[in-house]
């Protein structure tokens, strides 16, 4: 389990090392201050410098006074995950397999598998939300969604 | 090469009745707008539209779509991604292919083809009324004397602008500060309210605060004047407006093409197609309106002529450029 | 003055016809719709009713956009409240209070709270506008970029700086929405920051995505963690609960006339709606009787932000007419479309077509009234969503937060950097980090950047140049009071305790 001084500490550093990507992007610019001002990278070297500092003091600070305790509830890192990730793979898949399957896919495995809703209740959400969702944003908002093979064979755009 | 096979393919691939009648989309058409709702980019491609639907000259829907971000380069990023869908019309600037000369922009020329140049925005040295110099000459000599510090204020830095401003600077040996922001629009209240003391900005961007009595004209970069004879302000119009060449100052001609782009891998039969159609839609009087109320020039080229536009308008603007030393290592 | 006021009378005329008033409900209701769904917005209506109008009267045409744009703010106001997704980025700070309520079973009291201060702070700001129309414009022109840069310096000491939070926490929050907000082209130099070579970064990385995956994703993260399955709570929810809220809603007064004034004074300044609603939510949490509620589902923590954000969305309206500048991308579609009708935005249009815009004018009040009535009555409809049972209504937000950031600009890039932003609104309220810095640096950071780099350019370097006069110098005087105040209340009460 995951303790909350090792979270802290942790997130800490992240936004440290955060900090230098944005100090090693910015050093690509002019960090001076001529007579036009500020050039391009001087902001952004400031900002990401302290940013790493502060991220480091933050690192030290927790890593020695967070309390030990655990950072998540019973059962709560499986709930997150149990939700976290079936969304990420519906975010991968939309851009290759377009919309709509992946979230009827989406819709039927939260509703039944991690939702523990009855099969009908399931099934109607994910038959009716992306017709529905096809109706609203593309038919009448006209604002397409992403399309893959599948919208491709139907002939859907 | 990869064209001509292509072609055959699609010889191959539709039946006969098809090909006779050419291509035509299937499906709906998405214009892409290489800037954000609202400036000259977006009312070109909206107007577009709205001659195609009031005219019924496409069964499909039109869907416009703004893609501004990083200066226009999202959408011919976008265009890049798009290839071979002939279904996406990109609409841009000269930006195509002078956001590439300057920065790292994520796609370069030869991933969009040109369709037509279908207008030519205009270009006046502007200034506010409240300053003491009436003329060209004048202004220019004022800016002499400011040593540098002679506010211009533009949209964007290193665009059309810009690369104005550094010209009038090659002619008349005088430096200005060139102060970018972010649309003609907000460079046109700046000036309005005297926070810069010239701008170079298109006619339809000033239009409302000369009017207004706030900003008035100096000359145009064109070596004929406007042809517009409305007036517009204290009985001075359009075309009382001197050439910046009978005024003694900056470069002879300079307007920015409004261009149309299909991605590249495209077939020549899509290719006719959107020529055709955009040949139609610039004959509709709507069209003529447009050209007009912003006081653009009307423009038509299309084919090897444009490409070779292109060719010799990037390579005039990289040599200028190395020599502003604008171009990334 | 006279002459105006029968110019409006004779506006009320036009607005008052039956044909108007339809116009009005239409657009509402598709406001509504827009603003409701995250990604989408405003803008989005405006271009699906821009062919509409071309074959209307311009007056008619600029009062079903208008309506339109009124219905996406009371729109966007509502997913706020419920989900925890702003709608647009000048209702983020509506869900501070706004979404604490919800979850508390008070969503109604919320809704009502926030739609009727919405609805108060328009008309405030109508009848500002109706008494200085011709005034606004000439002030408007005094805003330089030094001004500019004041008036975002002012937003941000505004709203930062508040306690109960760890101070470092808060500047790491601030840090990272300044970094994020330089992603992209830089105006001024016209180079490509932070990009590292990834395209899909080139256009910077959007507000909208951002907020749907903090606020979104990042709250439906934190209930399943804390196990709250938001159960359904309060039973029949309906229009008693308005009635309740709207006479209680004098007890607001102070809130209600302090964020309306900021609200109206940002919208006129060029700052906007969304520095408006957060620099509203800023001094309410300072000053404010109850300010040791803010966060927790405070009535007055959804009064200030609403009221602010709609008195200066609609305060912002007349200066684009008077101008030609568009205060947001809403106003520019509609600006393009005042050209498509044939009309010229700027300081003559007053004088050449007085009935086109005292129309407009008058619009503004009967619509917001419209509207009002509208989203009233919607909130039953929209409470009740609130009792699907979580299993159906999480994946169902989940589903609609991620089609909204494919609709910001239809890049799965997007897509998965609202995950990520999930990930990291999830961890930074876990931790304890405030997210509304980040917010708030990334939608001013680089305006205000933008502003200091030209006032630099215009005064060759120097400082000097924000106290150059009258106006600049009081704007950054109220911003370093803003800034100091932390430390003179802690001063006033050690001395006071000693």
């Amino acid at each position: 389990m995951i303790s909350r001084r090792a979270a802290e500490t942790g997130f800490a550093l992240l936004t440290a090392g955060f900090g230098l990507v944005v100090v090693g992007g910015a050093v690509q610019h002019g960090t001076g201050w001529d007579v036009a001002g500020p050039a391009a990278g001087y902001f952004p070297l400031r900002i990401g410098g302290l940013l790493a500092l502060l991220g480091l003091v933050l690192a030290a600070r927790m890593a020695l006074t967070a309390p030990r305790e655990a950072l998540l509830g019973e059962g709560a890192a499986r709930r997150v995950v149990a939700l976290f990730i079936p969304t990420a793979l519906f975010a991968a898949a939309m851009p290759w397999l377009g919309t709509y399957l992946p979230m009827a896919l989406y819709l039927l495995w939260m509703a039944r598998v991690v939702g523990g809703q009855g099969w009908l209740a399931s099934a109607a959400l994910a038959l009716l939300a992306p017709p529905a969702c096809f109706l609203l944003f593309e038919t009448w908002l006209m604002v397409p969604l992403a399309k893959g093979p599948i919208e491709e064979a139907l002939g859907l755009w | 090469m990869r064209r001509i096979v292509l072609l055959l393919t699609l010889m191959l691939a539709l039946a006969p009745p098809a090909f006779a009648q050419g291509w035509q989309p299937q499906r709906p058409v998405e214009f892409v707008v290489a800037a954000g709702p609202g400036g000259g980019t977006d009312q070109f491609a909206r107007l577009v539209q709205s001659v195609i639907q009031k005219h019924s000259l496409l069964r499909v829907p039109v869907i416009v779509s703004n893609k501004g971000g990083g200066a226009g380069t999202e959408a011919f990023v976008h265009g890049r991604a798009s290839a071979g869908n002939p279904h996406v019309v990109v609409f841009g600037t000269n930006n195509v292919w002078l956001m590439p000369l300057i920065t790292r922009v994520g796609y370069s020329l030869s991933d969009l083809r040109p369709v037509a140049a279908m207008a030519a925005d205009e270009f006046i040295l502007w200034t506010h009324t409240d300053a003491p110099w009436t003329d060209a000459r004048a202004l220019i000599a004022a800016a002499r004397a400011r040593n540098g510090t002679f506010r211009m204020g533009g949209s964007q830095a290193r665009d059309t602008d810009h690369i104005l401003t550094k010209q009038i600077e090659r002619a008349t040996g005088v430096s200005f500060t060139y102060v970018p922001f972010r649309s003609g629009g907000e460079v046109a209240v700046q000036l309005a309210g005297g926070h810069v003391d010239a701008n170079t900005n298109n006619p339809a961007e000033n239009l409302a605060q000369w009017r207004g009595g706030r900003v008035r004209p100096v000359c145009v970069f064109n070596q004929r004047r406007l042809a517009l004879t409305e007036k517009v302000h204290n009985g001075v119009g359009w075309s009382d407006i001197p050439t910046c060449t009978e005024a003694g100052i900056g470069p002879q001609q300079f307007n920015m093409p409004r261009t149309v782009w299909l991605p590249a891998r495209t077939t020549d039969a899509q290719m006719a197609f959107w020529h055709g159609l955009l040949d139609r839609v610039r004959q509709t009087p709507e069209w003529a309106a447009w050209i007009e109320s912003g006081s653009q020039s009307a423009m038509w080229r299309t084919g090897a002529e444009l490409e070779a536009f292109i060719r010799e308008d990037e390579a005039t603007n990289r040599r200028d450029f190395a020599a502003y030393g604008w171009l990334p290592e | 003055m006279v002459n105006d006021l029968a110019a409006l009378m004779h506006g009320f005329e036009v607005a008052l016809t039956l044909h108007h008033i339809v116009l009005m409900f239409a657009g509402v209701l598709i406001g509504i719709l827009v603003g409701v769904l995250p990604g989408l917005g405003a803008p989005n209506g405006v271009a699906l009713l821009l062919p509409l109008t071309f074959a209307m009267q311009p007056v008619s045409a600029i009062i079903l956009l208008s309506s339109m744009y009124w219905g996406a703010l009371f729109g966007g106001s509502t997913t706020s409240i419920l989900f925890n997704i702003p709608g647009e980025p000048s209702s983020v700070a509506t869900t501070f209070d706004g979404h604490p309520m919800a979850r508390q079973g008070r969503a109604a009291e919320a809704l009502s709270t926030a739609f009727l201060s919405a609805g108060f702070g328009a008309m405030v700001g109508v009848v500002v506008v109706t008494l200085i129309a011709n005034e606004i414009a000439s002030f408007a022109l005094r805003f330089s970029p030094a001004e500019y840069f004041a008036v975002y310096f002012l937003a941000f000491a505004a709203f930062i700086g508040m306690g109960g939070t760890d101070p470092l926490k808060t500047a790491v929050s601030l840090l990272i929405g300044l970094s994020l907000a330089a992603v992209g082209m830089d105006t001024v130099s016209g180079e490509m920051r932070l990009t590292f070579g990834t395209d899909a970064l080139v256009k910077g990385i959007s507000f909208l995505v951002a907020v749907i995956g903090l606020f979104g994703i990042g709250e439906l993260l934190t209930t399943v963690d804390e196990g709250l399955h938001a159960d359904a709570v309060d039973g029949r929810i309906g229009l008693r609960d308005v009635w309740r809220t709207l006479l209680g809603m004098p007890r607001h007064w102070v809130a209600l006339i302090r964020s309306t004034a900021i609200g109206v004074w940002m919208g006129i300044t060029p700052g906007g709606p969304t520095a408006a609603s957060f620099m509203a939510y800023g001094v309410a949490r300072r000053v404010s009787r109850n300010r040791a509620r803010f966060g927790t589902g405070e009535p007055e923590g959804v009064v200030s932000p609403e009221a602010a954000d709609h008195s200066a969305g609609v305060s912002a309206l007349l200066p684009m007419l008077a101008l030609g500048v568009p205060g947001s991308a809403t106003a520019a579609v509609m600006m393009g479309g005042l050209m498509i009708w044939g009309l010229q935005p700027g300081p003559m249009l007053f004088q050449e077509r007085p009935d086109f815009v005292w129309g407009l004018i008058a619009s503004i009040y009967v619509a917001n009234i419209v509207a009002l009535v509208t989203v009233l009555s919607t909130i039953p409809i929209f409470a009740g969503i609130m009792r699907l049972p979580f299993a159906l209504l999480a994946p169902l937000i989940l589903t609609i937060c991620l089609t909204g950031a494919w609709m910001v600009s239809g890049s799965g890039f997007d897509v998965a950097m609202a995950c990520g932003f999930g990930l990291l609104g999830y961890g930074m309220k876990k931790l304890d980090y405030p997210i509304a810095p980040l917010v708030l640096a990334m939608v001013l950071g680089d305006k205000a950047e933008d502003a200091f780099r030209q006032s630099m350019l215009m005064s060759q370097g120097a400082l000097s140049i924000f106290w150059a006069n009258g106006l600049v110098a009081s704007l950054m005087g109220l911003a370093l009071f803003f800034l100091a105040l932390p430390f003179l209340q802690r001063l006033f009460s050690r001395s006071n305790a000693a």
